[in-house]
C-alpha cells in the first residue's frame, strides 16, 4: 500500500514537473540551449534535406518519367519480367549440391530443381573466378574482355600485375608552405574489356542493383548502384595483407600473405605492448603507421586495446567489432580503413591477429561502388563492412595464424554482412535486375576440402588443428537456407537464377610446369642457379623458349615480343605450341601413374577476340585432384614435378573446365542446350527486351514460363 | 523547498558573480561569446557523458543512410517514400536517445539561462535616461496609498500615475548618477525596497522583485521577494531592452547564445570526441 502511495507521488512529481516545463516560457526556452541544440540541429538537418531530397525526387519524378519513357520507352515494355534476381555462389558445385539435395539437407535448392530448373553450367577456359564472372558479366570470352587470370605478364620484365585493374597515384599535389594536398582522384584503370549486361540494361532504361561481383573494380558508371567485389585491394594496396603481431623474438617470415610485426614493451607507461599497423605509403613515399598499445587485464583471458584514442576489450579467441584505423597520408589528409583484431594468446607471449585493412566504405580511399556514394549508403546502414576483395583470409588460415574456427568465423562475419547488403538490394530494386556474388562458397571450399577426402595430404599436414569436418556441408546448408529466404520475398513475375562460375574439386597434387619445362629443355637456369626465386629471378632467358606462369598458362618467350624472346614469331611459335601439347597433354604422375594433365590447348583453338595476344600462349588443363603447383604459380623453378599439396587451401578449380561446371537453379523452366555462364548476359538482355549486340558469344536461354 | 530554492539561487548567483567579474568590462558580444564558447564546451562534454555515444552515431548513420536512399534510388518512388518514412522514425529514435542528455542538462541550463538574462537581455539606463517603474498592489484601494522615495542617483521626472483598475502605479524616473539604487515604496505603513542599477557595464539586473512564490523565485534569483503578506505583490523595473550586435543584425541575447554555443559545440565536437 505504502508502495503504491510513493508510486502515485512519484508520479504526480513527474507530472507536475512535466506540466511545470510545458507551461512556462521560461523554463522551456531552455531547451534552445546547446544540449537541446545539438539534438535538434542533427535531426532538423537530416530531416531538412531528406525533404529537399524527397520534394525534389516527387516533383521531378513524373518528369523524369516522361523523358525517360520518352526516351526509353522499350525498356520496361518489351520486358517479359518485372524483376531479376541472381544470386551468385561463388564455386558451388553440382555435385556436392546434388549430394546433399538427395540426402534432403538442402529443402529450397532441391524445390528449385524440382519445380524449376537445375543444370550443370559449362564454365570457362580456365575455370577461373575472374575469368569466368568476366564472361558472366559480358556475354563474352575471355579473347574479348580480356581477363585470363588472377595475373597477366608484362612482356617488357616477365613480372605479373593485376589482370584487373591499375591503380596508381594522380601525381597531382597543392602545395601550401609545409602542406601538401593531393588533389585530383588516384588514376584508376579497368583493365577488362567489353561492357557488363547491366551497363545495357542500363542504357536502355533498366535498373541494376549489383554486389560484389567479381571484376567490377574501378566502378564504372551505368544506371543502377554497384560495390565492387573480387580484386578491390586492401588500404595497403594489396590484394590482402594480414598482420601477426607477438611479443616473441621469432623472425621467420611468412610464405605469402601476411606479414610478422613485433610487439614491443610500452615505452610510455612501461606496462603491456605497443605496436604499429602498416599503412599505405604517403605522398614522400615512406609506408605510414597507426600505432596501438595492447595491455592485460587482471582476468587472463582479455586485454585492452587502444587505438586512434579509442579503447576497446579483446576477448581471447574472439574477433572483436571492424575498428577503425587512419593513416596520415600527407599533411591535411588521412586514408581510413577498417580491421578486425583477434587475440591469440596472452602467455608466454602476446599474439594478437589484425586482418588485412579494408577501405572503409563510409569514407572510401578508393572509390569502390557506383555511384561513391553507395558504398556509403551501405556503411550508414548497416555499418562498417570488409570491402576487401578478397576479404576471406585464406592465407591467415594456410599460414596456421588462423584455426579452422577462427577463419570460418571471419568467413561468417563477412557473409552476413553481404546478405544484408544483398537483402537490402532486393527490397530497393522493385523492377530491374538484383544480383550479388557470395564468397563464402568458394573460400570455404578451398580451405577445407582436405575434410572431403580420406588420403588428402593436407589432412594429415593439419591432423592437430580443430578439424571442421562438416565445414562445407554446413556452408551448403547455409547458402540452401538464404535461398528459401529469397524465394520469400519474390513471387513468380520475378526471375531467380542462382549461379556459380565453376564447380570445385580436390587439390591433392601440385605440377610445376616450369620444373617440366627445365627439365625437358624449354627453360633454362642462369649458372649456378638454384631456381628457388620468385618470378623467374633465376631465369636465363637467353635460352628460355617457354615458362609457365599463373594458374593455368604457358607463355612463349618470343621474339619482338617479350623482352629477351628467341622464338621466332609465326611458324617456329606455332611448331613449339604444337610440341609443348603434345608432351604435356597427359602427363601423367609418377607417383600415381594417373594423368596430372588432361589436355593443353593452343589459345586460337579456346580464345577469339581483339585481346587474344593478351593470353598465355597455351592453356593447361589439369586432371582431378591436380593443379599449379605453388611454386610454379610465382615463378619458381626449384622443387618435383609433382609434389604433395601439405597446405589448408586443399579444394580448388584452376582444371580442366569440363571437370568443374557450375550450378544453375531458377524458379523457372530453362529450355538450353548446354547452358553455359555466357550465356548469362544476353538471357538477362532478352528478358528485358533489349537488343543483343552482335560480339556476344553467349545464347539467351529459353525460359519456358515467361 | 523555499529553503532549497534560496540555497540553489544563492549557489547560481554565487558561482555566476564569480564567473562574471572578469567579464565586466567587456563589450557584450565578447563576454556573451566567451560565455556560449565554455557553455558549448561543458554541454558537449555532459552530452558525451551522459549519453549512449555508440547508439547516437548509429542512429544519426542509419539516419543518414536514408537520406542517401533517397538519392541513390530517386527513380524507384515506393522507395523514396518509404526511405522518407524511416528518416521520420530515425529522427524520432535519435531524439530519444538525446533524452537522457537533455534532462541531465535541463536544471544546470536552465539556471544559467536566468542568469544570462539578468546580464544581457535588459542594459541599465544611462545617466539622464528615463525609464519606468510599476508598482503592483493586491488591491484596487491600494493604489492611492502607494509613495516613492527616491535615492541620490534617482529623480522622479513626473508625477506618479495611478491605475486602480489595474492596480498598479507607473513613476517615470531619471538616472541621475552611476550606482547601485534603493528605490523605498511605502504603503500602508509598510516599506518595500526595489534595488536599482545605473552602469556603464554588465551588470545583473533584477528586472522584478516579486511576491513569495516556487517559480517567480527561481525566475527572480538577484532579490529576496517581497515579504508574505505585503500589499505590494511586485515591482518591476523597465530597463531598456539590449540587443546584441552582430555584423548588421541587432540580435536578441538568446538567438546570439544559441547560434555562438551551437557553433563552439561544432567547432569542439572533434577535439572533444563527442558525436552529436
Amino acid at each position: 500500500m505504502q508502495r503504491t502511495v510513493h508510486k502515485r507521488k512519484a508520479l504526480f512529481a513527474g507530472l507536475a514537473a512535466a506540466t511545470l516545463i510545458l507551461a512556462t516560457p521560461v523554463v522551456a526556452a531552455a531547451y534552445v540551449g546547446p544540449g537541446a541544440g545539438f539534438a535538434v540541429l542533427s535531426s532538423f538537418l537530416t530531416l531538412f534535406i531528406a525533404f529537399l531530397y524527397s520534394l525534389l525526387a516527387l516533383v521531378t519524378w513524373p518528369i523524369r518519367q516522361l523523358l525517360r519513357w520518352r526516351r526509353r520507352r522499350r525498356a520496361y515494355q518489351r520486358a517479359r519480367v518485372e524483376r531479376a534476381v541472381i544470386v551468385g555462389f561463388d564455386g558451388m558445385d553440382p555435385e556436392l549440391a546434388t549430394r546433399w539435395m538427395d540426402e534432403g539437407k538442402l529443402p529450397h535448392l532441391a524445390r528449385l530443381r524440382d519445380q524449376g530448373t537445375f543444370r550443370k553450367l559449362a564454365t570457362t577456359f580456365p575455370p577461373i573466378s575472374p575469368v569466368a564472372w568476366s564472361t558472366f558479366l559480358t556475354g563474352v570470352n575471355p579473347g574479348k574482355h580480356n581477363i585470363y587470370d588472377f595475373l597477366a605478364r608484362n612482356p617488357a620484365n616477365y613480372l605479373p600485375y593485376l589482370s584487373s585493374a591499375q591503380i596508381g597515384d594522380s601525381g597531382r599535389r597543392l602545395k601550401i608552405g609545409k602542406w601538401s594536398l593531393p588533389i585530383g582522384r588516384p588514376k584508376m584503370r579497368l583493365l577488362r574489356k567489353s561492357k557488363p549486361f547491366w551497363n545495357l540494361l542500363g542504357d536502355a532504361g533498366v535498373f541494376s542493383s549489383v554486389l560484389r561481383v567479381p571484376i567490377t573494380f574501378p566502378p564504372e558508371k551505368f544506371q543502377g548502384v554497384l560495390l565492387s567485389g573480387m580484386c578491390v585491394p586492401d588500404l595497403c594496396g594489396s590484394q590482402g595483407t594480414f598482420y601477426f603481431y607477438s611479443s616473441s623474438t621469432a623472425t621467420n617470415a611468412f610464405e605469402e600473405g601476411g606479414v610478422r610485426l613485433r610487439l614491443q614493451k610500452n615505452p610510455k607507461s612501461g606496462r603491456g605492448f605497443a605496436g604499429t599497423i602498416p599503412g599505405p605509403g604517403n605522398n614522400g613515399g615512406s609506408e605510414t603507421r597507426c600505432p596501438f598499445t595492447l595491455e592485460a587485464r587482471d582476468k587472463k583471458s582479455e586485454c585492452v586495446l587502444e587505438i586512434e584514442g579509442q579503447r576497446y576489450t579483446l576477448r581471447m579467441g574472439e574477433y572483436s567489432e571492424w575498428i577503425e584505423v587512419s593513416f596520415r597520408a600527407g599533411r591535411g589528409s588521412r586514408a581510413r580503413g577498417i580491421c578486425r583484431f583477434l587475440l591469440k594468446q596472452l602467455a608466454p607471449d602476446v599474439e594478437v591477429y589484425v586482418t588485412p585493412v579494408n577501405i572503409d566504405p563510409r569514407r572510401p580511399a578508393l572509390p569502390i561502388s557506383h555511384p561513391l556514394s553507395y558504398s556509403v549508403y551501405l556503411g550508414k546502414l548497416l555499418g562498417p563492412y570488409a570491402t576487401l576483395g578478397l576479404a576471406e583470409d585464406t592465407w591467415g588460415l594456410n599460414e596456421g595464424v588462423l584455426d579452422d574456427n577462427s577463419f570460418l568465423e571471419q568467413c561468417y562475419l563477412i557473409h552476413d554482412e553481404r546478405e544484408k547488403m544483398f537483402f537490402d538490394a532486393l527490397e530497393k530494386t522493385a523492377r530491374g535486375v538484383c544480383i550479388c556474388v557470395f564468397d563464402i562458397t568458394d573460400r570455404v571450399q578451398h580451405m577445407f576440402w582436405r575434410y572431403l577426402e580420406k588420403d588428402h595430404p593436407a589432412a594429415e599436414a593439419t591432423a592437430g588443428a580443430p578439424q571442421r569436418r562438416d565445414a562445407i556441408e554446413q556452408m551448403y546448408v547455409r547458402m540452401d537456407a538464404l535461398v528459401g529466404r529469397v524465394m520469400e520475398q519474390v513471387d513468380d513475375k520475378t526471375l531467380v537464377l542462382v549461379v556459380s562460375d565453376h564447380g570445385f574439386q580436390s587439390f591433392a597434387r601440385g605440377v610445376n610446369l616450369n620444373r617440366w619445362l627445365l627439365d625437358n629443355g624449354y627453360l633454362a637456369l642462369k649458372d649456378g642457379a638454384t631456381g628457388t626465386h620468385d618470378w623467374f629471378a633465376d631465369v636465363d632467358w637467353s635460352k628460355t623458349q617457354a615458362f609457365a606462369m599463373g594458374l593455368n598458362g604457358i607463355y612463349v618467350n618470343q621474339r619482338n615480343r617479350e623482352r629477351d624472346g628467341i622464338i621466332e614469331p609465326g611458324k617456329d611459335t606455332q611448331e613449339l605450341i604444337r610440341e609443348l601439347c603434345a608432351k604435356l597433354t597427359g602427363l601423367a604422375d609418377p607417383a600415381s601413374g594417373q594423368v596430372g594433365v588432361t589436355e593443353v590447348f593452343d589459345r586460337r583453338n579456346v580464345y577469339n577476340g581483339p585481346y587474344v595476344d593478351g593470353s598465355p600462349d597455351l592453356v593447361i588443363c589439369y586432371a582431378r585432384g591436380y593443379r599449379a603447383a605453388w611454386e610454379s604459380v610465382k615463378g619458381q623453378v626449384a622443387g618435383e614435378i609433382f609434389s604433395d599439396n601439405n597446405k589448408a587451401w586443399s579444394g580448388d578449380h584452376c582444371i580442366d573446365p569440363r571437370l568443374v561446371p557450375g550450378v544453375l537453379f531458377s524458379n523457372h523452366k530453362i529450355e538450353a542446350a548446354a547452358p553455359a555462364i555466357v550465356d548469362v548476359a544476353p538471357t538477362m538482355l532478352e528478358l528485358f527486351g533489349v537488343k543483343l549486340p552482335a560480339h556476344f558469344d553467349g545464347k539467351a536461354w529459353s525460359i519456358s514460363t515467361l | 523547498m523555499r529553503l532549497l530554492i534560496s540555497a540553489v539561487n544563492a549557489a547560481a548567483n554565487g558561482v555566476c558573480e564569480i564567473l562574471f567579474a572578469s567579464l565586466r568590462g567587456l563589450p557584450p558580444l565578447v563576454a556573451l561569446g566567451i560565455i556560449a564558447f565554455l557553455t558549448g564546451a561543458v554541454m558537449l562534454l555532459a552530452y558525451k557523458f551522459t549519453s549512449n555515444q555508440r547508439s547516437i552515431g548509429r542512429a544519426k548513420d542509419v539516419m543518414q543512410a536514408h537520406v542517401l536512399a533517397v538519392r541513390l534510388f530517386q527513380d524507384q518512388i515506393g522507395v523514396v517514400l518509404r526511405s522518407y518514412g524511416r528518416i521520420l522514425r530515425a529522427t524520432f529514435g535519435y531524439l530519444r536517445l538525446s533524452l537522457v542528455p537533455l534532462l541531465v542538462m535541463f536544471i544546470p541550463l536552465t539556471l544559467l539561462l536566468i542568469q544570462l538574462e539578468a546580464r544581457f537581455a535588459y542594459r541599465s539606463p544611462r545617466i539622464g535616461e528615463p525609464f519606468l517603474v510599476t508598482v503592483r498592489v493586491a488591491q484596487p484601494q491600494d493604489v492611492a496609498g502607494v509613495s516613492l522615495e527616491t535615492p541620490a542617483g534617482l529623480a522622479l521626472t513626473a508625477p506618479l500615475l495611478r491605475d486602480a483598475e489595474g492596480r498598479e502605479v507607473v513613476a517615470r524616473l531619471e538616472a541621475r548618477q552611476a550606482g547601485s539604487w534603493n528605490l523605498l515604496v511605502r504603503l500602508a505603513g509598510s516599506e518595500s525596497k526595489k534595488q536599482l542599477i545605473v552602469s556603464e557595464r554588465l551588470e545583473s539586473l533584477s528586472t522584478e522583485r516579486v511576491s513569495p512564490g516556487i517559480l517567480a523565485r527561481l525566475l527572480n534569483p538577484l532579490e529576496d521577494p517581497l515579504p508574505a503578506g505585503s500589499p505590494v505583490i511586485a515591482i518591476a523595473v523597465d530597463y531598456p531592452e539590449r540587443r546584441i550586435a552582430l555584423g548588421r543584425f541587432n540580435l536578441n541575447w538568446m538567438v546570439t547564445f544559441f547560434v555562438l554555443s551551437l557553433l563552439a559545440g561544432l567547432a569542439l565536437k572533434r577535439p572533444l570526441r563527442a558525436d552529436f
